[in-house]
């Protein structure tokens, strides 16, 4: 019964997903599109409510489960819940958009729960395979996801690049992976380490060539220089809603591959992989900040500050000090609040008849939604790390671990890349308040729940920037257990 | 009492976040409406906080934790005392009738709303500033305040004097701001912490530690503190150098000049001395030039009023020289005395300011004096209650102001701290100028020849009672809080927890037994007395009897009194000086430093260097699959070698 009750949220997903292919089989029988939506929103609204039960949060519900398969901490918790919280905002953000241009199958919740629950896996795994099959699932999910306008050439394309580019990865982490296997006979994270303490040099050599693979995979699944090549494409390819998805959800699924594999499991090795991390970080901050000055898609822009991000969060990484991790996790949770804000807007904008894909259609945002023009500067603000935004505690956070190890030129040239990257971000701002564009037509739609809750979202980017200690000790916690 | 305290300061906050932002949807009704509900919760929970701090009711507690830096936290605090507690109840009802005034004031005014919304957000950051605990919170309210006053003098942003008047008033605080700061900054360098408490217990252990300036001068580091930190009061509280900005500061609204560049911002000053008194009563140094200062600005400040011809120009300058009255108080240690002034003055200051403002809607927004005159038949209810203010503001036995200037000016004469002998006989002297340019402006105004055209005759009539409440609102204190506070401030142990004794010779001694009305009584025993009644009777020949005289003696001032109407020429100076030093360093740098080397090389160079790098990383993404899959193999091969070649 414990173990049961410690998959609690993945089983919940795992029938969310069931149940939505069941229902999608009854589609000539079940006319009432809201019943789609009510499904991925009550699962993951179950999630949220589970973890509002004080067990879920005290060490009786913690432990080691199902063999040694899967692990219940307070990273587990805390990632759980922030997985399930941004899933249902993606739906909420989404569920307008997909409805108006047909997508809003079953297969879109169906595929959205399957991500959902394989990064859950990857939250709660233990087990290396558990992982795997965690991350497997995850991406399959998405390569369907971003076809899923398969019309559309460039979407088809994207999902091609995303595939393929996808697969190799995949086989170069199941490389790794098998090595890692074959040279410590143990599947368990728990194990590993130990297992690496007491071998001796040559098979050590043998250890950080596995090494070696394990980040390559590491560093594609989380969009990092120079692994990055699909990640513009995917988000431009993309409907917005999926870019939105893409975007957000696995990168906490990545940031807990790195947490358990890489941290917990290769720790013996840390000193080894950490130049590794921090070259692809160092290589991530160039490639992102520098190359986002040149694009004039939105969406691209965005793809590409999304590389710098993920380079900043791989710098806590590869600090290789608990502070360094924290800031790692603070840094992912920040970075996916801000852009479920910047792209939840550009789905309402859609939704007033603005589509957004160049920077040029931004013009004169500020005269015709003046409200949505502001939260999209708390946006771009909050990337570019402006106080009082929360953004600025994120990039602080990370310099702060950078500066206590002594890496004081790395620090300096990521200050210098966040530089670069608020010229691109202040440039989204300046184009919306001070371009003209002749006749705008405002279209007018009353406002609904994601509008609210879009609104709050860009208001917590004030609030936790005014208050940043209470998630930083949360994510101390997690982190610290 | 924490959260007493946390809606003393909301209420007004939030009054101001929706009528700021939403004011356009509410309309004007509304929006007075939230802003005066929001200050009356104010004002009523402070009345409620004030007497449970009577009855012995402390708090001193940090409420959140905004970031722990280097091991100091940096903390929102309140801090309710007599003394935090009094002056937070002193700003929301002064706050409370200017609102109410404002409705009739501002009613012909397109902006009102957003002026309704800046002064409740005034009201946030001056009461946040007052019951702060430590410095951070104090420095954030300071700022606030100056930030709202900025936009406040600029309220009529059309006029260019209005723009160019809030300019000077943010230029001239930021350089008490800059010694404000470096105060604060050795505070906590000296004393590791930002809390009021931490820092007092440790001044103690710092007598006698001095710090090097350079070239082998040892300074006092207390001293040193204490005078940057007052640099910053001198800033806000307009002492003489730094006094330029509160004249030009008439140029916003009248309620404005009333709550902000009288009673309430401009006290911040003396209210902070007054709260590091722990702090300055082992400075000696410092208080000997907050004394100098104080008398000098009470002094020279108080004669340029005599010679100015704008109704609000010469209260701008009869507040200087409170404030400097003030000062001169606080640098003879007597604390007490000083933010007792603070307080009647806050009365009836915001009185006479408001009271000018009501003469000049009646005068079709007309505020040169000689252009007035026997208003008093026009305007009954405003005369009074101008009378009121203006027998406060002259000492006259029996009114607030009396009991705490003769007294402050006591203190001043029993203090042994250097400076104390010149102090006194410059406050002496203003006070015969207090009379003479206080009493001239009634004459001016309220008595003699109509000189106002025929026009704006016809058109006289007293101001709405939305304009008159909030004169007999604060006429009342006017009158009546001299007596009510006098002895609880000044001989009680009211301000026990508060203010420091100081170390040697209390100058408030003498006040420990002295009832209000035993004061009232010794009035005649006192010089002061007699030179506010021979400033009285030169305004009366001056003014009434002999109208000719006073041109006649400005013509035979001849440079003096050119040289006084241009207020010593501070301002010239300031502009050559300050303002052509500047320009021409500023013209230097932007022509070499700044053009050629920054933007020539650094900031151009630097962007088009990085765009050019920009579109060569974007070249690398060339779109086509074959590269992107050889490109990760390539780093793959390239990390598993710099992993073998550095094992």
């Amino acid at each position: 019964m414990m173990s049961m009750s410690a998959i609690a949220p993945e089983a919940w997903v795992a029938g969310g997903v069931l149940f939505v292919v069941l229902l999608e089989a009854l589609r000539p029988f079940v006319r009432d599109r809201t019943l789609a939506f009510a499904i991925p929103a009550s699962t993951l609204l179950a999630l949220g409510l589970a973890a509002m039960s004080a067990s879920f949060w005290t060490a009786a519900s913690w432990g080691v489960f199902f063999d040694g398969g899967l692990i219940v901490d307070p990273l587990s918790r805390l990632l759980v819940v922030s997985v399930s919280v941004v899933a249902l905002l993606v739906v909420i953000y989404s569920i307008g958009d997909l409805e108006r241009h047909g997508f809003g199958h079953g297969e879109y919740y169906a595929l959205l729960l399957s991500a959902t629950l394989g990064i859950l896996a990857i939250v709660t795994g233990a087990n290396v395979l558990v992982l795997f099959l965690g991350i497997e699932l995850l991406s399959l999910s998405l390569y369907a996801l971003v076809s899923i306008d398969r019309e559309r050439v460039i979407a088809a394309e994207a999902a091609m690049k995303y595939f393929f580019l996808g697969a190799i990865a995949s086989g170069i982490l199941l490389y790794g992976l098998s090595l890692l296997y074959g040279l410590s006979g143990t599947l368990s994270l728990a194990m590993l380490p130990k297992m690496i303490a007491g071998l001796g040099g040559g098979d050590r050599v043998l250890f950080l060539f596995a090494t070696a693979f394990v980040i390559v995979a590491l560093a594609f699944k989380f969009g990092a220089a120079p692994f990055h090549m699909w990640v513009p494409d995917v988000y431009e390819g993309s409907p917005t809603p999926i870019t939105l998805l893409v975007g957000t959800i696995p990168e906490l699924g990545a940031i807990a591959l790195i947490m358990r594999l890489l941290v917990a499991g290769l720790h013996p090795l840390s000193a080894q992989w950490m130049p590794m991390v921090l070259g692809v970080a160092i290589l991530s901050l160039l490639v992102g900040n520098l190359a986002a000055l040149a694009q004039s898609n939105f969406k691209r822009l965005l793809a590409y500050s999304a590389i710098g991000h993920v380079g900043f969060i791989l710098l806590g990484i590869a600090t290789g000090t608990i502070s360094g991790e924290i800031a790692a996790v603070y840094y992912t949770i920040i970075y996916v609040t801000m852009t479920l804000l910047a792209f939840g807007i550009l789905l309402v904008l859609r939704a007033r008849g603005r589509d957004v894909e160049d920077l040029d259609d931004l013009a004169g945002l500020s005269q015709i939604h003046p409200w949505w023009s502001l939260l999209m500067l708390f946006a771009m603000f909050s990337l570019a790390g402006i106080p009082p935004f929360v953004g600025f505690w994120a990039k602080l956070s990370i310099l702060r671990a950078l500066l206590g190890q002594g890496e004081v030129w790395v620090a300096v040239l990521a200050v210098i890349m966040a530089v670069v990257g608020a010229f691109y971000y202040l440039r989204v701002v300046k184009i919306m308040y001070f371009d003209r564009v002749a006749n705008q037509k405002a279209m007018s739609v009353p406002w609904g729940i994601p509008e609210l809750i879009l609104s709050m979202n860009g208001l917590a980017l004030i609030v936790l920037g005014l208050v940043p200690d209470a998630l930083w000790q949360l994510c101390a916690w997690a982190v610290r257990y | 009492m924490a959260s007493l305290a946390l809606w003393i300061i909301l209420a007004p906050l939030m009054a101001a976040l929706v009528t700021g932002l939403a004011g356009s949807h509410l309309g004007r009704r509304l929006t007075h409406m939230l802003t005066i509900a929001g200050v009356a919760v104010s004002c009523v929970l402070s009345f409620w906080v004030l007497l449970r701090v009577l009855g012995g009711a402390r708090l001193d507690a940090p409420v959140y934790t905004w970031m722990v830096s280097g091991g100091i936290p940096f903390q929102i605090g309140f801090l309710v005392d007599p003394l935090s507690a009094l002056l937070a109840l002193v700003v929301t009802f002064v706050s409370l009738a200017v609102h109410i005034y404002s409705i009739g004031y501002m009613a012909d005014d397109p902006g009102d709303i957003r002026f309704f919304s800046y002064i409740s957000l005034f009201t946030f950051a001056m009461l946040l500033l007052v019951l702060a605990n430590n410095f951070l919170q104090l420095f954030i309210g300071w700022e606030g305040v100056g930030l709202v006053s900025y936009l406040l003098i600029g309220f009529w942003f059309e006029k260019p004097t209005a723009t160019a008047a809030a300019l000077k008033a943010f230029l001239v605080n930021r350089i008490g701001d800059l010694g404000f700061i470096l105060g604060i900054a050795m505070v906590l360098h000296y004393t590791g912490s930002l809390a009021y408490a931490a820092v007092f217990a440790r001044v103690p252990d710092l007598v006698g530690t001095t710090v090097n300036l350079g070239f082998g001068w040892h300074v006092q580091v207390l001293t040193l503190m204490g005078l940057l930190l007052f640099v910053g009061a001198m800033g806000k509280s307009a002492q003489i150098p730094l006094h330029v900005w509160l004249p030009d500061s008439m140029e916003g609204p009248t309620p404005i000049s009333a709550l902000i560049h009288a009673a309430t911002m401009v006290t911040a000053g003396v209210y902070l001395v007054a709260r590091l008194s722990p702090l300055y009563i082992h400075a000696p140094v410092a208080l000997s030039v907050i004394l100098v200062i104080g008398s000098l600005t009470a002094f020279f400040m108080g004669i340029l009023g005599v010679v100015a011809t704008d109704i609000k120009r010469v209260i701008a300058y009869s507040t200087l020289s409170q404030l400097g009255y003030m000062m001169a108080g606080l640098g003879a240690s007597a604390f007490a005395a000083g933010i007792f002034h603070l307080v009647t003055h806050a009365f009836f200051k915001a009185l006479l300011f408001l009271a000018a403002g009501s003469v000049i809607l009646a005068m079709h927004h007309e505020q040169d004096m000689r252009k007035m005159g026997g208003l008093r038949k026009y305007l009954p209810v405003t005369y009074a209650t101008f009378l009121v203010g203006a027998l406060a503001l002259v000492a006259f036995p029996g009114f607030s102001g009396y009991f705490s200037k003769d007294a402050l000016i006591d203190a001043v004469g029993q203090s042994p701290i250097a400076g104390a002998a010149f102090a006194y006989v410059l406050l002496l002297l203003s006070v015969f100028v207090t009379a003479l340019y206080t009493f001239r402006m009634l004459f001016m105004v309220f008595h003699g020849t109509e000189r106002m055209d025929a026009h704006t005759r016809e058109h006289l009539h007293e101001s709405p009672w939305v304009v008159t409440l909030p004169l007999v609102m604060l006429a009342v204190p006017a009158l009546a809080v001299g007596w009510i506070l006098f002895h609880p401030l000044l001989g009680g142990s009211f301000f026990a927890s508060s203010l420091a004794t100081p170390l040697g010779v209390n100058p408030l001694a003498r006040f420990a037994h002295l009832t209000a009305w035993h004061f009232f009584l010794s009035a005649w025993d006192a010089p002061t007395f007699y030179l506010m009644l021979a400033g009285l009777g030169v305004a009366v020949y001056g003014y009434l009897w002999r109208p000719e005289w006073p041109a006649r003696v400005a013509a035979g001032a001849g440079p003096l009194y050119r040289m006084l109407l241009q207020g010593y020429g501070f301002d010239a100076l300031y502009l050559r000086l300050g303002a052509a030093g500047s320009v021409l360093l500023g013209r230097g740098l932007w022509k070499w430093g700044d053009e050629r080397v920054i933007d020539g090389m650094a900031v151009n160079g630097t962007a088009s260097r990085i765009g050019w790098l920009g579109s060569l990383v974007r070249k690398l993404q060339t779109g086509f699959l074959y590269q992107y899959a050889f490109t990760m193999v390539s780093a793959l091969v390239v990390l598993v070698f710099w992993a073998l070649v550095r094992y």
